[in-house]
């Protein structure tokens, strides 16, 4: 963070003050006799970022306001980076009513309609704590050099952590244990209930394969009642058919056999008489020869008129009786193959008529079903599905016979009433199984369905505890990663800090002391290279404590811009010299602006400054106005 | 495997400051803890990222000036109405 310029109204006792131009990177000194409002200027800046100044906390604030002024207003320019430029401004009047707003550019030196400004005091503070990274105290410990206020750093303070880039490990890492504390609540507040529904699923104890097995034993009981009273049906049927049949059958057969005979006989009549006609008509000499030589001389006559009246006719008519004869043989023996099929198929119906009685359902039902039915089965009942309570010796003997209707009709009425009135026993006895069967299936699914629904709730549940678990080790894993991380950071940090320190403190004390040793509690010890020993601190003079620990002090300051994200940073230094002689301030202020790439705007606070020092901004108070415009 | 043990998704370059420095932290940190038995890359990963979410106030800033630049947008345009 740099500041690039400052302007005031009415605070402490500047009517007005104007700094502008400031050099982004040097050493600004403000120099000015006692009460010339040197340090005004640092309270400014203060009072602008913070609301507060070092010696000024909230409660007595009023005091910044100038003498006989009703309102005190400061307004900060100043950049974060190399391309964030804001505009911070803040007013009290003495009636308390205390104005902020901060307003970003979006180009550095734009017009204010290019800004956007925040005007509350809680957005201002929010912003303010993200764009700086760091907080009033931090930056008292850090930045903000007041007057005789150098001592050694406290390892155990919010700034060091700060400083060492630790803070915010901290602070997450508390954020951290108190959510995987809220985390470990949520799980035993889950847990009775998650227990509560084990208990009640467990209570329930449900078989998985009870319900399917059920399901399973209904629909086969369902399939067998359903094909028991189909067949019965056909079978029903079939006794009145066959004896019908036969009758048909046999006398059909008969006609078959008549018409097969017929056409039998009238075949050569039609072919001899087709021969003669053809042999009279085609060779009418010939015929003559073959009836003389047949019938003799005397019967030619006669013959030749019958042959020429009654051939023809005679063949004709045989022909056609012929034709009709193989006619109503062929329908009669359709019809015999359509009698014999029907047969077949009341055969067919009989065997698995047969089948049936002899098959026992429960083979069909699951194994558990049929313990069930045989623990409910009571003296006297007729429960169990066996059956074959009939015995047909004669059965398969009259199923061979019946599709060529050579089975006694009467036994055949006979078997076909024994078959049907086993099967209708036996499907008696299915319809109360899967009566019964329907009530346990019924039973079964309501517990199944409770199952189900107790089972999605612990489902629910344990999901929310296995997410609150991951919670919990997610932030474990977080908080052990923070703690490796501080405890790189803070290696780096007092690292970095001796590095630092060594390179100010040469500059400092003109080489008289050039190394720096720092403690992981932050104690420090000097290398005296006069006695070419460390010493420690309380051993070497007040004056070059002071030095040390400016040194320490930007060091510091450094490693906390880095930390927080400042590449390049202002430092104000209220009367840092103050127990220097001459030579230690000369060949400290002709250090400072070399000490440090990120420290680079340094702000010096002095009642003098040694003479033919080069420095990039002189603002010399006025002891006799109140106005300040450099 | 190894890609993952690199962690390429962190850009520790495109944060700042505490973020950065855990980032970077993370990168080395990881090549340690994978030799582990019990390492879970998951649940590693995942504490990167909340870690990360929480330092990572980079774009806070930015998001907090855009919604008063939406808002103001809003009123702006309430007022021509």
């Amino acid at each position: 963070m740099l500041i690039n310029s400052l302007l005031a109204k009415n605070f402490r006792r500047y009517h007005k003050l104007e700094v502008t131009d400031i050099p982004e990177k040097g050493v600004v000194t403000i120099a000015g006799l006692n009460e010339s409002g040197k340090t005004s200027i640092g309270e400014a800046i203060c009072f602008a970022l913070f609301g507060r100044t070092f010696f000024l906390d909230e409660n007595n604030l009023h005091k910044i306001i100038c003498w006989g002024r009703d309102t005190a207003e400061v307004t900060l320019k100043f950049s974060v980076g190399s391309n964030e430029y804001y505009k911070l401004y803040r007013s009290l009047s003495r009636d308390g009513v205390h104005k902020v707003s901060l307003s970003k550019e979006f180009e550095k030196g734009v017009s204010d309609l290019s800004y956007i400004t925040l005007d509350t005091e809680e957005k201002v503070s929010d912003a303010l704590t993200k764009i700086l990274a760091f907080d009033y105290n931090t930056f008292a410990d850090s930045f903000y050099l007041a007057q005789q206020e150098l001592t050694t750093p406290d390892p155990d303070s919010s700034t060091i952590k700060q400083m060492a880039g630790i803070s915010d490990y901290a602070g997450i890492s508390d954020e951290l244990k108190q959510s995987t504390e809220e985390h470990k609540q949520k799980i035993l507040e889950l847990s009775p209930e998650v227990e509560a529904t084990e208990t009640a699923l467990n209570a329930i104890d449900i078989d998985e394969t009870w319900f399917p097995d059920l399901i399973d034993a209904e629909q086969t009981l369902g399939d067998e009642q359903q094909r028991r009273e189909a067949l019965i049906g056909h079978l029903d049927q079939n006794e009145t058919d066959y004896e019908d049949n036969i009758k048909t059958y046999h006398s059909i057969r008969r006609s078959c056999g008549f018409w097969k005979y017929l056409s039998f006989l009238l075949f050569p009549l039609m072919i001899v008489s087709w021969l003669f006609w053809g042999l009279y008509k085609s060779k009418p000499n010939s015929y003559e020869n073959m009836i003389v030589n047949l019938l003799g001389i005397d019967e030619l006559p006669r013959m030749m008129t019958i042959t020429n009246d009654f051939l023809l006719p005679f063949a004709i008519i045989s022909s056609v009786l012929f034709f009709i004869s193989l006619l109503l043989k062929h329908k009669a023996a359709t019809n015999l193959g359509l009698l014999r099929q029907e047969a077949k198929e009341m055969s067919h119906s009989m065997r698995e008529g047969h089948h049936f009685i002899t098959t026992q359902v429960e083979t069909l039902l699951p194994e558990r079903v049929v313990q069930l039915f045989q623990e409910r089965k009571t003296d006297g009942s007729t429960v169990l599905i066996i059956p074959p309570r009939e015995q047909f010796t004669d059965l398969s003997q009259l199923i061979e016979d019946m599709p060529s209707y050579k089975a006694n009709a009467e036994k055949v009425s006979s078997a076909i009433t024994k078959l049907s009135n086993s099967l209708k026993s036996q499907d008696i006895e299915i319809v109360d199984l899967a009566r019964d069967l329907v009530d346990d299936v019924e039973q079964e699914r309501l517990r199944s369905d409770d199952a189900g629904k107790i089972r999605s709730t612990l489902k629910v549940l344990t999901r929310a505890v296995d997410s609150h678990q991951h919670e919990i080790d997610v932030h474990d894993l977080s908080i052990a990663l923070l703690q490796r991380a501080a405890g790189g950071s803070i290696e780096l940090f007092n690292k970095n800090i001796a590095k630092i320190s060594a390179i100010a403190l040469p500059q400092f004390t003109e080489k008289r002391y050039s190394k720096i040793r720092i403690a992981e509690d932050l104690s420090v010890q000097v290398y005296s290279d006069s006695k070419k020993d460390y010493m420690d601190f309380d051993e070497i003079s007040s004056g070059t404590q002071r030095q040390i620990m400016l040194a320490l002090r930007i060091a510091m300051s450094e490693e906390l811009a880095k930390n927080t994200g400042n590449d390049q940073q202002f430092i104000f230094l209220d009367e840092p010299f103050a127990f220097f002689d001459q030579a230690r301030t000369k060949a400290t202020l002709k250090a400072l602006p070399n000490i440090s790439n990120v420290v680079t705007q340094i702000w010096v606070a002095s009642q003098e400054f040694p003479e033919n020092i080069k420095v990039d901004k002189v603002i010399n108070c006025p002891a006799d106005s109140s106005e300040l415009v450099v | 495997m190894s890609a993952e043990l690199e962690l390429r998704w962190l850009k520790a370059e495109k944060t700042k400051g505490a973020a950065k420095r855990f980032a970077e932290f993370c990168k080395h940190d990881i090549k340690q803890q994978s030799k582990l038995d019990d390492f879970d890359l998951e649940k590693y990963q995942s504490a990167v990222k909340l870690v990360m979410r929480k330092l990572d106030n980079s774009n806070s800033v930015k998001e907090l000036f855009n919604s008063e630049t939406e808002k103001k947008s809003k009123e702006e345009l309430l007022d021509v109405d």
